[in-house]
């Protein structure tokens, strides 16, 4: 499991709305809030960095969110986080079907 | 338990997330904080990716990297990071990380047909040196390359540059960068002298008006769109505005005040309508153009930056080149060069593109008399259903921007100006707006080229890794600069070759050609990332050659090599990059290298070992070399004079050129690794200390010559968070240029200082007059130069415009950050961006499969109609990171002519259903 830290700016006025509706957010919580400068400290739990981005998304697309913006990155040790890709291998293949790659006409 | 773990690990993040970004923290979460931290080793360092250049601090524990967070000291970033910091504290961790050298074999031996085999160090080398022994003794220098990188640490950089410039004798290094960011340098040498920009990201908050110009910040560069965006909403709306200037809609619109959807190429008529406008209602600032700006153009027959022909040639793609020695004017071109439509021009200067002379201002207003706002509107609307009456109002606007007198403005671009087959010509229209109205190089006026690879600045153009440069803006064409550079590297007169090497994309064609026939691949993936990639590919794999890919992964690049050598990523090695604004920064090897892995600087100099000078240094054919002082068509041999200087013939370009005894003096260890390894100096095993010694040797270049660096431990200094150069005095320079802040400006307010074409013919808009060259000492130059059409346009059969590009998640060629599987998820192909429209006319649907065709191949993608982009009629767009969507197979490898940069943003292709 992976934590991050991040920071959002909030539009003047309705933050503890918005801190329900960003608590509410899966693996997301929020921590901490500045009502003077419209900043709340939010993190978010998540196993992969697709999840992670997507996460980060869902909280910048959240109306009433200025921006939001990944402050700090544990990446846990733990062996769930380990990193499985499957290897592609080293040989070059066209999978992308391109023309055969014609020469052009032969002197 | 795991609830219990789980909180303790919110509440410790979110009390560091706090204390980052400067929020009070109670007692108790500061225990929390350091509880959780407890053990590890935090550094200062500096973000992979782009070069925005955000400030990182990176935490280790048992050799391994378990956080990385924005580090709140750093200006650029003042804390924050956008999603690419997620892949920081990862990209090192894929499983399919190269750990060890892989040869194609068979039987024990190198063979080009054969499969990867890991082999050792040694073996790896051996066969290294003897291939590239041999095509140095059937082509002499210019038979061997490297394909180097924007991306490339300092040092690295360093090292590649001097091996092969002052050690084979060979200018055939081109970086990557030569893709990102060539047409800015040339509009830099030629509008003021000197590269770089005058101003920094300071600018931002004190400006009024941002003007994107093919610059999609928002997915490019976000953490600088997030201070645009703060300071866009924390002003009052009227005050601060944003104009998003592209060829179609994109994340960037979404902040922006106003969008303007154009064609392709037609920035160019419509920055003339700006200088129009601004002459047109008297609104040039004259006390600053008479005193500090000349007026000056150059010939506009300069050809595309294609082959003129080739036998490799498909037969699809001769019609368009073709084009590159004789073009037949459309009316729009022809208006806009003054001449009759329909006319047929050979491209005569295409050998020539760069020359130009000085004008008078009446020509320069002659010149930009056609770009009438009915001329322009008409030409540049690019999106057909927008009605043409509102585009010319947003043109209005955009002109008023630039006329303000009380509006500060900056201009931002990226790619879509730089990668444009007139990308000098409109980055230095860029700056003709900006000198018109004096709106350069004050605080909050700028004009500025952002780049994308994190060292672009700081090692491809400042080192200097080009086929045509040397550092400090020095060039090898030049007898004054490369005297310089021989006598700083000790090496002697006539070492260094004359003639220009080939550039990044010409490489590839000379692997075609079998003029080149070894080439070594550093920090980055050409194979992939280069126009029209079909003929490239074959050529490695077909060729008689012997390729070298020193990797982190196994990119396209990798796989289409012969051999392939596992190099150190970003916080394996120590290092030092310099991002867009001249910021130079540094950071320490954080974690050991896996397995075999080793720096790119330990790869070269152990490389640089098994060559002695009786290898390199005699005679060698050059051919086409023509230069004052050299017998034509190839360099003398330098044994002799390198005997007067104690250098016997035995000795080793290691011994020479690196591990000198000046440098020797350089220690390893050393107190500022305040305990941080160093394998580099470990794994040669001499005492020295090659990054350190051989930046503090590079410094004396630009040092009194408007480069200042500091040295070396300044920048790993605690409180140092990179310095932008010049450095003189300890003291970084913010505003170049300009007086107030710039210790080399000193004729007046305003100094442009530079020292490249500063001495000029004069002439009328066609052609010199008078070949006696006039000086222009601190004088900028206003250009004028004309629209030009784009040479190859959609037609009957390829009939839409292609566009590529990136996308936020990934970054260029995706070798790092397309790792980890899941992520492709995210964006699990590119997919083609195209207009519900041309969707529906070809009885496509959202998620289809199609096919994408040009005239040099095809590939297959995924049909995206919504989304981020969001396309006009007649425009598709393809992001370039995905292998499995192999775009660069069908874009063409037309370049600006006078930068050699590839346009990746205009060719014309067919979809259709696959």
């Amino acid at each position: 499991m992976s934590y991050s830290g991040i920071l959002v700016r909030a539009v003047p006025g309705d933050q503890s709305a918005l801190a329900s509706r960003l608590d509410a957010l899966e693996g997301t919580r929020v921590h901490q809030q500045d009502p003077d400068g419209g900043r709340l400290v939010l993190t978010l739990e998540a196993v992969t960095v697709d999840e992670e981005i997507e996460g980060l998304r869902r909280i910048q697309r959240e109306p009433g969110v200025i921006s939001a913006d990944l402050v700090y990155h544990r990446v846990a040790g733990d062996p769930v986080d380990s990193v499985t890709a499957s290897a592609p291998g080293t040989e070059y293949q066209d999978n992308t079907t391109s023309q055969a790659a014609p020469r052009g006409e032969t002197p | 338990m795991t609830v219990t773990r789980r909180d303790f690990m919110r509440d410790a993040v979110a009390a560091a997330t706090a204390a980052a970004v400067g929020l009070p923290l109670t007692g108790s979460q500061k225990a929390l904080a350091q509880e959780a931290e407890a053990d590890w080793r935090w550094d200062k360092s500096v973000c992979r990716f782009c070069g925005v250049g955000c400030g990182i601090q990176v935490a280790t524990k048992d050799g391994r990297v378990v956080a990385t967070k924005g580090d709140p000291d750093a200006p650029v970033n003042r804390g924050l990071n956008c999603v690419k910091g997620y892949f920081n504290g990862r990209i090192m961790y894929g499983d399919d990380r190269l750990t060890q050298p892989l040869m194609r074999m068979t039987d024990g031996r190198f063979d080009k047909k054969g499969d990867f085999v890991p082999v050792s160090w040694d073996q790896a080398f051996d066969e290294m040196a003897r291939q590239a022994k041999k095509a140095l003794a059937e082509k002499g220098p210019h038979g061997i390359s490297i394909m180097g990188s924007g991306q490339y640490t300092i040092p690295e950089g360093y090292v590649a540059a001097k091996l092969m410039k002052a050690g084979f004798r060979s200018n055939n290094i081109d970086p990557n960068a030569r893709h990102c960011m060539a047409s800015a340098v040339v509009a830099f040498m030629q509008v003021f002298g000197i590269d770089e920009p005058a101003g920094n990201y300071d600018d931002i908050e004190v400006a009024d008006s941002f003007v994107l110009w093919g610059a999609n910040m928002a997915e490019a560069h976000p953490i600088l769109w997030s201070r645009i965006a703060n300071r866009r909403i924390s002003s009052d709306p009227a005050d601060v505005r944003i104009i998003n200037i592209t060829t179609f809609t994109n994340m960037s619109s979404d902040l922006a005040d106003v969008e303007i959807v154009i064609k392709p190429s037609t920035d160019l008529a419509i920055q003339n309508y700006i200088a129009r406008e601004i002459l047109a209602r008297d609104a040039v600032d004259k006390v600053f153009v008479e005193r500090h700006c000349e007026f000056a153009t150059g010939p506009y027959d300069i050809g595309y930056g294609m082959r003129g022909g080739s036998e490799y040639a498909f037969d699809a793609e001769k019609d368009v080149q073709a084009k590159e020695l004789e073009v037949t004017l459309d009316a729009a071109e022809a208006r806009a060069q003054r001449r009759e439509t329909g006319t047929v021009v050979k491209q005569n200067n295409r050998a020539s593109a760069g020359k130009h002379w000085l004008i008078g201002f009446e020509d320069f207003k002659k010149a930009v008399e056609p770009y009438t706002l009915d001329f322009v509107a008409e030409l540049a609307k690019g999106d057909p259903d927008e009605d043409l009456e509102e585009f010319k109002k947003k043109l209005q606007t955009l002109a008023d921007v630039y006329i303000r007198r009380d509006r500060n403005l900056i201009s931002f671009w990226t790619m879509g100006f730089n990668q444009h087959q007139r990308g000098s010509w409109v980055n230095e229209q860029a700056y003709m707006n900006h000198l018109l109205v004096g709106k350069y190089a004050r605080p909050g006026n700028s004009a500025f080229s952002l780049t994308g690879q994190p060292s672009a600045c700081g090692t491809a153009r400042e080192v200097g890794t080009f086929a045509h440069r040397l550092p400090a803006d020095m060039v090898v064409a030049n007898p004054k600069h490369r005297e310089r550079a021989e006598s700083i590297w000790n090496v002697p007169a006539k070492t260094v070759n004359p003639k220009p090497g080939s550039h990044i994309t010409k490489i590839m064609r000379d692997l075609e050609d079998g003029t080149v026939k070894f080439t070594w691949v550093q920090v980055n993936n050409p194979f992939q990332a280069t126009a029209n990639a079909n003929h490239w590919i074959t050529a490695a794999r077909e060729m008689d050659n012997f390729i070298v890919c020193s990797d982190a992964y196994p990119s396209v690049s990798a796989k289409v090599a012969d051999l392939i050598l596992p190099a150190a990523m970003i916080f394996e090695k120590w290092g030092l990059y310099g991002n867009a604004e001249r910021r130079t920064q540094a950071w320490r090897e954080q974690v050991p290298p896996p397995g075999e892995a080793k720096s790119d600087v330990w790869q070269m100099l152990e490389f640089s070992k098994r060559f002695t000078l009786a290898e390199v240094w005699g005679e060698q054919p050059v051919p086409g070399l023509k230069a004052d002082g050299f017998d034509d068509g190839k360099l003398p041999s330098v044994l002799e004079a390198a005997a007067e200087r104690g250098y016997k013939p035995d000795a080793t370009l290691y011994e020479v050129l690196f591990a000198t005894p000046v440098n020797r003096q350089v220690k390893w260890p050393d107190s500022v690794a305040n305990g941080h390894e160093n394998h580099t100096a470990s794994a040669l095993g001499d005492g020295w200390f090659p990054e350190k010694a051989l930046f503090n040797e590079y410094v004396t270049f630009g040092k009194g010559h408007g480069h200042d660096l500091a040295d070396f431990d300044v920048y790993y200094g605690d409180d140092v968070r990179g310095l932008r150069w010049p450095v003189v005095d300890g003291k970084e320079t913010l505003w170049r240029f300009n007086a107030k802040y710039d210790p080399y400006a000193k004729a007046g307010a305003f100094d442009f200082y530079g020292k490249a074409g500063k001495s000029l013919p004069q002439g009328n808009l066609d052609e010199v007059t008078n070949t006696e060259a006039r000086a222009i000492p601190g004088r900028a130059k206003i250009f004028f130069r004309p629209y030009a059409a784009p040479v190859e346009q959609p037609d009957a059969n390829y009939d839409l415009w292609l566009s590529t590009g990136r996308v936020l998640e990934h970054w260029h060629t995706g070798t790092m950050t397309r790792r980890v599987p899941e992520l492709h998820r995210a964006v699990p192909t590119a997919q083609v961006f195209v207009h519900p429209e041309d969707a529906k006319t070809r009885e496509l649907a959202r998620n289809d499969v199609v096919w994408l065709e040009s005239r040099r191949g095809k590939i297959k993608a995924v049909v995206e109609t919504r989304g981020r982009n969001r396309m006009p009629r007649g425009m598709i767009f393809v992001p370039f990171f995905d292998e499995g969507v192999f775009i660069n197979k069908l874009t063409l490898d037309a370049t600006c002519p006078l930068s050699k940069e590839t346009d990746f943003k205009k060719c014309a292709v067919k979809m259709y259903k696959a």
